[in-house]
């Protein structure tokens, strides 16, 4: 039966980065089949204590001790083998290859020195169903959605005899029935003893899952407490350190007349197809819609960053050639991508590198050189301006938090004055401060006439910040909501397709 | 306190090559009376003149995350363009050796940035092509650069008692330093080799960046061909092969990551230093040919291996 009794211990945590203290002094215990939740703020130290725990990072002072017993996590691998799995955001999964090749990769039951399938197919079957997950085994990965990828990572994990699961964020991209989904299972695994630390920016699906929630700031611990014995206004609170009153703030804004953005007939063979709307000077129009349903392809294909197959973009009445990200900057659209890692900023170069790369012209002097002054001196103001939280102007954007990493990404597509701004999921896995400036900051935008797209899964977002919402199912534009229509109810009714 | 400590690691662990350098330097002139003689160090600019400029060529197609492996082709078919052309003039002469330099890399750079062939593949054809354009032309014979007054001057004059080699090589390293550091195509460089995708999203045109990157690197093999045709008057073409080997080993000895974005001119100066000073010691202390080879080779994997465990060191 399910273990009992502690099986992870840390102690006096501290590590350190270059001009960061990112942990000092937490310390954590974790029972046998307990859900520990850990909150806080982007750049709290939740990353670091996982990546610590996961054997990425050393510590600098302080214990871990699993079972009682002290050890030194030697690296990811070790750490595995220690019982402690981690699932991060990405998938680790191998796309090309079965789900039940997946859960016994590397340790594939063989029988005379080849992999013994129907034994592999078998116990993978019993694992999958011993935690009611509706998979086949047989299936390949890159078929199922991400959603299910989390689930086939659980029962790897599981599999293994996995003592602690960690879980970074494991609801940000997954719907709503996704999500019970994967608290099902969550629940499957702890009734077996499995302890599971869950890092989430969701407070309330928190109360449905965690026993306790930790929360971090500024790499301390606040508060440790049973759900039972805390509020979600209380952790939001501890987060901050402040009161932060009504998330989405008035809607004392109102949109233009003039249409500035006008899609007609977009269409990309097998994404989405025929899509057309108008934008209008100081609007917010949400795009709304299930995780694939095409929102995100369908406004890259308005920057010009993939390829369309037909239909037409208007600017300020003017056609606009697609399939150049640079022709459209010029012409005052700026797009911030959903993708922080790889496509809205560069983590290899300095916060002042970034901040000012569409901007160089500027900076430029006599002799078309870069004047390292005025480059530095126009950084320092973006990171004023937009709150930028970063020991100098020479620090990798890499070394930042989340939240400070997408304060440069808008910054730095702001900085180009944009007519039209397109939002990718822009407060996607940023905590509670950082995402109520960054509404603040669109809403103030908004007002100053620029026209905003913004696609987003939350719907308390679409619902909050848009004069309209598009909901899009499979690739195809269903209906506009006006501000006064929109209901959650609604919202997700026409996104997966139930007439109402 | 660990904080200074840290940056101190940091420190050191970034400016390593330079501590290798000045290592290199005291143990030289103990262990042999002429290093640190003029004429000695004269000797070592004019010796490796070739190799600094071509590594500056090389250094700005690694940082776009790219690799040329026909440079030392791109060098031998300029050369004997050079020498083909000298019967009308020096300025044909030179003008025709840049030129050649600049479609060898035109070449290059097209078939990568616009047919998104893989670089390795493309430049190890072109190397092949080249060479054999250079052999067809030449039929195979030694090239003999006639002795034409101004490639005397630029082999074996000097300028305020510097040679004319070195002050070319002082212009390139300055120039290509310039560019990368200072100007807003150096900077979307350092853009497109750190992250493609996210350079073409800040609307970089990552492909003209690949592009001129080749192309430039081919026009500084053409510059490099003119002071190798004028310091040494024959030249075998297939042995200008040798200098591909050693450009790249200058490049990473330096520091500049293979990997794209890090890097710049003053690391690969430092490489070329610390280059220049093992091989003219290994000939000071005149061990053999093939020694000399296994030396050179060794120290390339090392300093590929160091960086790599430097870079992870830092977290990079």
């Amino acid at each position: 039966m399910a273990q009992t009794g502690t099986v992870l211990e840390m102690t006096h945590i501290s590590k350190s980065f270059p001009g960061v203290r990112a942990l000092e002094d937490v310390s954590l215990d974790l029972a046998a089949g307990e859900v520990l939740a850990v909150v806080g703020e982007n750049g709290a130290g939740k990353s670091t204590l996982i990546k610590i725990l996961s054997g990425v990072y050393s510590t600098d002072t302080g214990e871990v001790s699993l079972q009682g017993r002290r050890v030194a996590l030697r690296g990811p691998k070790d750490a595995m083998d220690r019982g402690i799995n981690t699932i991060y955001q990405e998938t680790s999964l191998v796309q090309d290859i079965t789900v039940a090749e997946n859960i016994f990769l590397g340790r594939q039951p063989t029988v005379g020195g080849r992999v013994d399938w129907k034994r592999m197919m078998e116990s993978a079957r019993g694992v999958l169903e011993r935690l009611s997950i509706n998979l086949s085994p047989a299936a390949l990965v890159s078929s199922l959605s991400s959603a299910q990828q989390q689930l086939v990572e659980i029962a790897k994990a599981f599999s293994r005899d996995a003592k602690i699961i960690i879980m970074d964020e494991p609801t940000a991209s997954i719907t709503v029935e996704d999500a019970e989904n994967l608290f099902g299972t969550i629940r499957k695994i702890t009734r077996a003893g499995t302890a599971v630390i869950y890092i989430s920016h969701r407070l309330k699906e928190i109360f449905q899952i965690a026993d306790r929630v930790m929360v971090l700031r500024d790499g301390k611990t606040v508060t440790v407490a049973g759900v039972k014995q805390t509020t979600e206004g209380e952790i939001v609170k501890n987060m901050v350190g402040r009161d932060i009153g009504n998330l989405f703030g008035e809607a004392s804004y109102g949109s233009g007349e003039k249409v500035v953005l006008e899609v007609k007939n977009l269409t990309r063979r097998g994404v989405y197809r025929d899509i057309s709307f108008q934008l209008r000077e100081g609007e917010i129009l949400g795009l709304s819609g299930l995780v694939g349903a095409g929102r995100s392809e369908i406004v890259r294909g308005v920057f010009g960053l993939d390829e369309v197959d037909g239909g037409e973009v208007f600017l300020g009445g003017q056609k606009l050639a697609l399939g150049n990200p640079a022709a459209a900057l010029k012409r005052g659209i700026a797009f911030v991508s959903e993708d922080r890692r790889l496509e809205s900023i560069i983590q290899g170069f300095t916060v002042r590198a970034n901040l000012t790369i569409l901007l160089l012209a500027q900076v430029l002097s006599r002799l078309g050189l870069i004047n390292g002054r005025k480059e530095s001196a126009l950084a320092a103001r973006y990171v004023k301006e937009f709150n930028v939280k970063t020991p100098s102007l020479e620090q990798l954007v890499m070394n930042l938090s989340g939240g400070n990493q997408q304060k440069v990404a808008l910054a730095k597509c702001l900085s180009t004055d944009p007519r039209v701004l397109i939002l990718d999921e822009p407060t996607k896995g940023i905590d509670v401060g950082a995402k109520k400036e960054i509404h603040t900051l669109i809403k103030e935008l908004a007002n100053r006439g620029v026209a905003i797209l913004l696609v987003s899964s939350e719907l308390p977002e679409i619902i909050g910040m848009c004069h309209r919402a598009a909901v899009i199912r499979e690739g195809a534009l269903v209906r506009f909501f006006d501000k006064d229509e929109m209901v959650e109810e609604k919202l997700i009714a026409a996104a997966v397709g139930h007439a109402g | 306190m660990s904080e200074l400590r840290k940056r101190a690691v940091d420190l050191f662990y970034s400016q390593t090559m330079l501590l290798i350098l000045i290592l290199l330097v005291v143990v030289m002139s103990f262990a042999s009376k002429g290093f640190l003689s003029a004429g000695n160090l004269f000797n070592i600019l004019r010796q490796f003149s070739v190799h600094g400029i071509m590594a500056c060529g090389m250094t700005l197609v690694i940082i776009g995350k790219g690799m040329d492996l026909s440079a030392a082709s791109i060098l031998a078919l300029s050369a004997v363009a050079n020498v083909m052309l000298q019967p009308y003039g020096y300025l044909y002469a030179v003008a025709g050796a840049v030129a050649v330099g600049l479609a060898c890399g035109l070449v290059n750079g097209l078939l990568i940035a616009k047919v998104k062939a893989n670089f390795i593949i493309v430049t190890l054809g072109t190397q092949i092509i080249f060479t054999g354009i250079a052999l067809i032309v030449t039929g195979g014979r030694n090239l003999r650069s006639r002795p034409e007054a101004v490639f005397h001057w630029i082999g074996d004059a000097s300028i305020l008692g510097v040679p004319v080699l070195g002050w070319v090589l002082l212009v390139v390293l300055l120039a290509s330093g310039v560019l990368l550091q200072r100007t807003m195509a150096g900077r979307r460089l350092y853009a497109v080799g750190l992250n493609e995708r996210a350079a073409r999203v800040s609307a970089i045109n990552t492909d003209r960046i690949i592009l001129t990157s080749y192309a430039l690197n081919g026009l500084i093999c053409g510059i490099a061909s003119v002071l190798l045709t004028s310091r040494t008057p024959r030249i075998r073409v297939g042995t200008a092969a040798d200098y591909l080997f050693d450009v790249i080993t200058i490049v990473v000895l330096g520091g500049t990551a293979l990997s794209g974005g890090v890097g710049g001119i003053y690391r690969t100066a430092v490489g070329l230093l610390i280059f220049a000073i093992i091989n003219n010691g290994m000939a000071l202390l005149s061990l053999p040919y093939e020694y000399q080879q296994l030396v050179k080779g060794v120290i390339l994997i090392l300093a590929v291996l160091y960086d790599e465990a430097s870079r992870r060191r830092r977290h990079l």
